[in-house]
């Protein structure tokens, strides 16, 4: 072989190395979540899970069952249902992420949608609470993501973008009590 | 021949002076002793001294111990006491300063960061929120939660009046590997020491409620 | 020419032949058998092989006798707590345990084309409450007959027809799934 074709080979080979380094996708990707965009009033199905974000509410302090408490929250309302089957079908993992700080769904609140077990086709409405820093309020973006699974890899994640800096603070916010949406 | 060809190790083997070895192994021994500073006691390293209301801040936790409260029972606070038993409460001021929710159950954030000097072993046997007795509560990150960590200790090991001294530890981060996925806080070592008088309250009105006269209210 | 050139110039795959067909054949036998393995001692703790027994008939199994199922379909809005969109099934299981007693988990509802989803009993979420001898498994029951009698929520778009499956833990991978008509 010529010189010049060894080189030349030598370094097509070092090049072609090179990018496959830069495009093999890092571990996680491996097992990244089924991302599911919504919008508030859209349904959004995902595994198992179907959900519509009906509303979500700002306020200083929560409220349910005589329960008060001192935050400010971010309560999103919500209707949620099973799939497929009743099986380990609960809304168990709840996070809103904001500025590279995830918050998880408040286990406060006597009644809340948090970890309740869903029916299929046939949906239940109620809150869920985020206790949260007075900062994020005054944030952009915060993506909201919804699943069945307290580990939400690999499986199907309803997320919502919301602007918490629009959101119009109240002082007092009851959540919505749990029960069937219609 | 074999034999012929191992000879000189047999030769070198001859020729170690055997007499001295125990000499010289105790000689380095002593000397690698006389390197780490002889048998002196170690000095143990000093912990900054902390008094109620004064903050140890890490990167995981700022913590805030508050008062320490003696009582008979304390149920809300999820510990049960059997006869001859009362119950230690701390409460504390806790800010979880990460970028993840931290949990309080056992061998998480609080239950392994602050502890009782004299038993730094025991983790608190019941964790709940000051203020509406969530057991195990969530620490979300940015936001300040005041929390009851109770032992149930016997009746006649503290009095009221008496100092009780608490470990603050600081963890470390840690990175999953192989079957271990995510990021969590593991490996505490004492940082400071918090020493606080001890109010005994009798059956008391429950720690647990909230107290117009606490500390920081 | 030497006889070792000849056999030489016969190549190395032909040389090889047969330990190579070897390999060919016993490499993938290999993870053949060990997925067949470990899914099969997945398989045998899941419900997965039914008895079944067709609409008004019994069948026997783990030693008892089990059927026939008698459903019957609520009035929508005119019972309990179903919402719209939804209505209530009952399902009935008369059980003779034989000479030894049975155990069985409360039983579910499947449907056996479409979707195939399954529900499980919502006996307490409608606010239904269970006279004495209407059970909800067959957990200490003894060995006389009984009835286990429960309710589900199944949406209005749910395809039949149903079948009622019943699961006993120590006859699985065999389970029982006894079909209904409404």
């Amino acid at each position: 072989m010529r010189r010049w074709a060894a080189a030349l080979g030598g370094t097509a080979l070092v090049v072609a190395a090179w990018g496959i380094a830069l495009v093999t996708p890092e571990d996680a990707e491996a097992e990244r979540s089924f991302v599911v965009p919504v919008e508030i009033g859209d349904r959004g199905e995902g595994r198992n899970l179907a959900v519509t974000v009906t509303g979500i509410r700002a306020a200083d302090a929560a409220t349910i069952d005589g329960w008060v408490a001192e935050g400010p929250w971010l309560i999103v309302d919500l209707e949620a249902a099973a799939v497929q089957s009743e099986l380990r079908a609960q809304l168990s993992h709840a996070t809103l992420s904001v500025d590279g700080r995830t918050f998880r769904a408040s286990e406060r609140p006597p009644d809340s949608l948090f970890r309740s077990a869903l029916a299929v086709g046939v949906p239940r409405s109620g809150s869920i609470a985020f206790e949260l820093p007075e900062e994020v309020f005054g944030d952009d973006l915060a993506v909201l993501s919804l699943g069945l699974s307290a580990d939400p890899r690999l499986d199907s994640l309803i997320e919502l973008h919301l602007e918490p800096s629009s959101l119009d603070r109240v002082e007092e916010a009851e959540l919505m009590s749990s029960g069937w949406a219609r | 021949m074999p034999k012929r060809r191992f000879r000189w190790v047999r030769v070198a083997a001859d020729r170690v002076p055997t007499k001295w070895v125990a000499g010289i192994g105790i000689g380095v021994f002593l000397a690698a002793t006389a390197a780490f500073g002889g048998l002196e006691t170690v000095e143990a390293v000093s912990l900054p001294e902390l008094s109620a209301g004064e903050e140890h801040r890490n990167d995981q936790l700022a913590v805030t111990v508050k008062r320490a409260v003696l009582i008979d029972e304390l149920p809300l606070a999820g510990v049960t006491v059997e006869p001859g038993e009362r119950v230690l409460a701390l409460i504390v001021d806790a800010e979880n300063r990460w970028d993840e929710p931290l949990p309080t159950t056992r061998g998480y954030s609080l239950s392994s960061t602050v502890a009782l000097a004299d038993h730094p072993e025991v983790e608190p046997q019941g964790i709940s929120r000051y203020d509406d007795t969530t057991a195990n509560p969530w620490l979300q990150p940015g936001v300040l939660a005041t929390i009851v960590l109770a032992w149930v200790v016997p009746a006649d090991r503290h009095a009221g009046g008496d100092d009780v001294r608490v470990v603050l530890n600081d963890e470390t981060l840690m990175t999953g590997t192989a079957v271990i996925s995510g990021q969590y806080w593991d490996d505490p070592v004492p940082a400071a020491i918090v020493t606080l008088d001890i109010e005994d309250v009798g059956a008391g009105r429950d720690a647990a409620e909230p107290d117009p006269g606490a500390v920081g209210e | 020419m030497t006889v070792d050139a000849v056999m030489n110039r016969r190549g190395w795959w032909r040389r090889n032949a047969l330990p190579l067909v070897g390999v060919a054949v016993l490499l993938p036998a290999t993870f053949g058998v060990i997925a067949w393995n470990e899914w099969n001692e997945y398989f045998s703790g899941q419900p997965t092989q039914a008895v079944v027994a067709p609409p008004g008939a019994s069948v026997e199994f783990e030693g008892a006798v089990w059927g026939p199922a008698e459903i019957e379909v609520m009035d929508p809005g005119a019972v309990l707590e179903a919402p719209a969109g939804s209505r209530v099934v009952m399902v009935a299981v008369p059980v003779d345990p034989g000479t030894d007693a049975v155990t069985c988990l409360p039983p579910t509802l499947r449907e056996t084309t479409g979707a195939q989803r399954e529900w499980q009993h919502a006996t307490f979420e409608i606010g239904w409450s269970p006279e004495p001898d209407e059970l909800g498994s067959c957990a200490l029951t003894g060995t006389d007959p009984f009835t286990i009698t429960v309710a589900f929520l199944v949406p209005l778009d749910a395809t039949g027809p149903l079948a009622v499956e019943l699961i006993s833990p120590e006859a699985l991978p065999r389970f029982a799934r006894l079909l209904v008509e409404p």
